[in-house]
């Protein structure tokens, strides 16, 4: 981290600014480049789920607006601003305009806790993995803002199952997590990262002790983030939309940009807890061994570190649209037996498994 | 019990092979058509936009007799506005069909006693104005000799 | 000035005509058309069009697919009326049209024009799937001559001067119930504001 302020500084330099801006701006720069990275990475995603979809299905998907439909959501997002902007004449005003922005700015936080590599961690808290799990939870006290506010009876219930769904699914979530935290003795996402490192490549992801865990965990994170075939909040036949039946427009566009923002995170999230976050599958980084320039090298390190987070997160991502594609919606019941019946006892299974573990292999 | 006890496992490769079949996709061609660039065969019993026969002395076959609208399933589509020439045979002064009624059934074609009707392969018939689709005898004369060049839907007389 | 205004128009236009979310409304047969379009041979998401909206607040344009009955008249109204500025519809079937093969039914709307103004109309029962994609084209065609500056005026075009009354579920005149009007068969008493 210094290094990289040392160099912001030498950049000021260069241009005859006194060293307090850099002082005053660098802290706040992280977090420009990281919202930008976020929508850029959001409008991709949302593109690649249309694409991806299309594949599944043996379609071509967007190929009409740029090339292979690159500028497709760009359009999308202009047009949204340009829609009209309706608040219903029995909504409640403030709580209805408030909900959009609670749902997405938590999102906005938790993504500055992920470790993109080892110096790009801005939010590096010794709990910064309970503060995950915390704030993640927020942006469904918006969907409930928004099912409450908009005086509509779909958007209520819709906005009743997420919140039911939410509280079922976070409890096997959490004792996943808990599972990796005694795993990696930290609860410090980067800890928990170069807990990881091992002398055989990848062989020391918590993937391998943790498989149960990660199966959990990644249908639990598919119901957080109310996707299908979890997802009974916008069930498009019983309820019409779900918690944004009311919004439209530039409203609607943050409920949207907040959910594929949200599953980008958690899959970010997961990669970190199973797949080595960004630690290089290879057990070496490409740039220190192919770049004899020590001082680039070093530099390239830290995006190569990213690269190799995305790329992970990517395949989970593919993962989930994968699960899209294939499962149909479950009922509401099934939904919540699951959850109880059969994630809570098997996560609780895989904490005890793992404490074993680590007891008796891993800390020899 | 037995069977009960694998239950769990027998669903679990139930959803792994549903995955995989799904997945087996993304690597398969696209079947999709480019649709304004490349179009679908039609069959040769396509039926599309009316059109009036004309003949080689670009005179209509219709004889005003009425059939067509005597057999058309729905309701006031053909209105025909029939006259006499000098030398006493009846034609057809105006003669408009109503696609926002019609059906496209091909009744009227069947049914024409002179084979002076027949439907070509235009489907693309979306318009901004509603008077536009109604054809009056003019763009049904000019359909026919637009579609003399594509292939058309023989009257079966 | 003009120069700010064409440039303005034309990235208003392209983002408009590019993204056009049709809201699932599919009443009868015409809807299965509907539903092929979007399948793989048509693929109906090669234009953006491929986010079915069940909401009309998120939607641009009505595909109205299917007949409409004088039950289902005021429905259609109010979905019209949910969705957000700027909108617009197509009529896609004879039904929707001017009637179809309905037209001298007592139940149905002859053209849902009486009701809702409409950008493209669509005849055929059903139209092929191709010709709906067409009729999409042709409405982007429409959206890309369109200009920022006449959206007011656009807008007010949309103002409907019928109402659903509360009693009886109907559509009736700002103006007041036009009461006993005679349905096209001439066997039925409706108070129907758009019979005429
Ligand atoms: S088209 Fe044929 S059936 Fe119809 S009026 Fe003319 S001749 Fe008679
Ligand atoms: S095709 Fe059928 S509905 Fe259309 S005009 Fe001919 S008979 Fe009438
Ligand atoms: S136009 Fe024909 S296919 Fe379409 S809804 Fe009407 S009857 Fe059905």
């Amino acid at each position: 981290m210094e290094y990289l302020y040392f160099l912001y500084i030498d950049f000021l330099h260069k241009y005859n600014l006194p060293e307090f801006i850099g002082m005053a701006t660098f802290p706040l720069l992280p977090f420009c480049m990281v919202a930008a990275a976020l929508i850029l990475v959001v409008l991709f995603l949302v593109l690649m789920e249309r694409k991806v979809l299309a594949f599944f299905t043996q379609r071509k998907g967007p190929n009409r607006v740029g090339p292979w439909g690159l500028f497709q959501t760009i359009a999308d997002a202009i047009k949204l601003l340009c829609k009209e902007n309706i608040t219903p004449t029995g909504a409640e005003k403030f709580m209805f305009n408030l909900a959009p922005l609670l749902a997405f700015v938590p999102v906005m936080v938790v993504w500055g806790l992920i470790p993109f590599s080892s110096e790009f961690d801005f939010m590096s808290y010794s709990v910064s993995a309970l503060l995950f799990m915390t704030i993640a939870s927020i942006p469904t006290l918006g969907i409930l803002l928004a099912g409450y506010a908009s005086n509509n009876k779909y958007s209520l219930i819709g906005s009743f199952r997420s919140v039911a769904q939410a509280i079922s699914y976070e409890l096997p979530l959490v004792f996943v997590l808990v599972s990796i935290v005694v795993l990696a003795s930290s609860l410090n996402l980067r800890q928990i990262v170069l807990a990881q490192i091992s002398v055989y490549p990848f062989c020391g992801w918590f993937i391998f002790p943790a498989f149960l865990g990660f199966l959990i965990f990644f249908i639990c994170a598919t119901a957080e983030l109310n996707r299908c075939p979890f997802d009974l909040p916008e069930a498009e036949s019983e309820l019409v939309s779900g918690y944004n039946t009311e919004y439209s427009g530039m409203k609607f566009a943050f409920f949207f940009l907040a959910e594929y923002a949200m599953m980008f995170i958690m899959c970010a999230f997961m990669a970190t807890l199973f797949l080595g976050g960004f630690l290089s599958p290879f057990g070496f980084y490409l740039s220190e061994r192919f770049i004899h320039n020590d001082l680039l090298a070093q530099v390239l390190v830290y995006f190569e570190q990213v690269f190799w987070l995305f790329l992970k997160t990517f395949f989970l991502i593919f993962c989930m649209m994968l699960v899209r594609a294939t499962l149909p919606r479950l009922k509401s019941n099934q939904l919540m037996g699951f959850a109880w019946k059969v994630l809570l006892p098997l996560s609780f299974l895989n904490l005890f498994f793992i404490c074993c573990y680590k007891y008796f292999i891993y800390a020899k | 019990m037995m069977k009960k006890s694998l239950k769990p496992f027998r669903d679990i490769i139930a959803l792994a092979l549903g995955h995989l079949t799904v997945f087996k996709h993304v690597f398969k061609r696209p079947v999709t058509l480019e649709y304004p660039e490349k179009k679908l065969p039609l069959n040769d019993n396509f039926r599309g936009e009316h059109a009036l026969v004309v003949d080689n002395e670009g005179k209509l076959l219709c004889t005003a007799c009425g059939t067509c609208q005597r057999v058309c399933p729905s309701f006031e589509t053909i209105e025909i506005e029939k006259e006499k020439n000098e030398s006493g045979k009846f034609y057809p002064k105006n003669y408009t069909i109503d696609l926002n009624k019609c059906i496209f059934c091909g009744n009227c074609v069947q049914y024409c006693p002179f084979g002076a009707i027949i439907m070509t392969k235009e489907y693309e018939l979306a318009d901004e104005k509603k008077s536009a689709l109604k054809l009056d005898i003019n763009t049904l004369k000019k359909n026919y000799s637009d579609s003399i060049i594509k292939k058309t839907v023989k009257s079966k007389r | 000035m003009n120069v700010i205004i064409s440039s303005i128009d034309f990235i208003y236009n392209w983002a408009r005509s590019n993204s056009v979310w049709p809201l699932t409304f599919a009443t009868s047969c015409c809807g299965i058309e509907m539903m092929q379009t979007s399948a793989a041979n048509f693929d109906i998401a090669r234009f953006g069009s491929e986010v079915f909206r069940a909401t009309p607040r998120q939607a641009d344009v009505l595909i109205c697919a299917g007949t409409i009955t004088h039950k289902m008249a005021p429905a259609l109204l109010k979905l019209y009326q949910q969705m957000p500025e700027p909108k617009y519809v197509i009529a896609m079937g004879a039904c929707t049209c001017g009637g179809g093969m309905f037209t001298d039914s007592y139940a149905v709307v002859n053209g849902i024009d009486k009701i809702i103004p409409v950008d493209i109309y669509l005849p055929m029962c059903p139209p092929k799937p191709e010709a709906l994609l067409d009729s999409l084209i042709k409405l982007q065609k429409k959206i890309r001559k369109e200009t920022i500056l006449d959206r007011p005026k656009y807008i007010a075009s949309h103002v409907s001067d019928l109402k659903i009354d509360e009693d009886s579920e109907f559509l009736i005149k700002d103006s007041g119930i036009i009461l006993q009007q005679w349905g096209v068969s001439g066997n039925l008493q409706e108070g129907l504001a758009y019979e005429f």
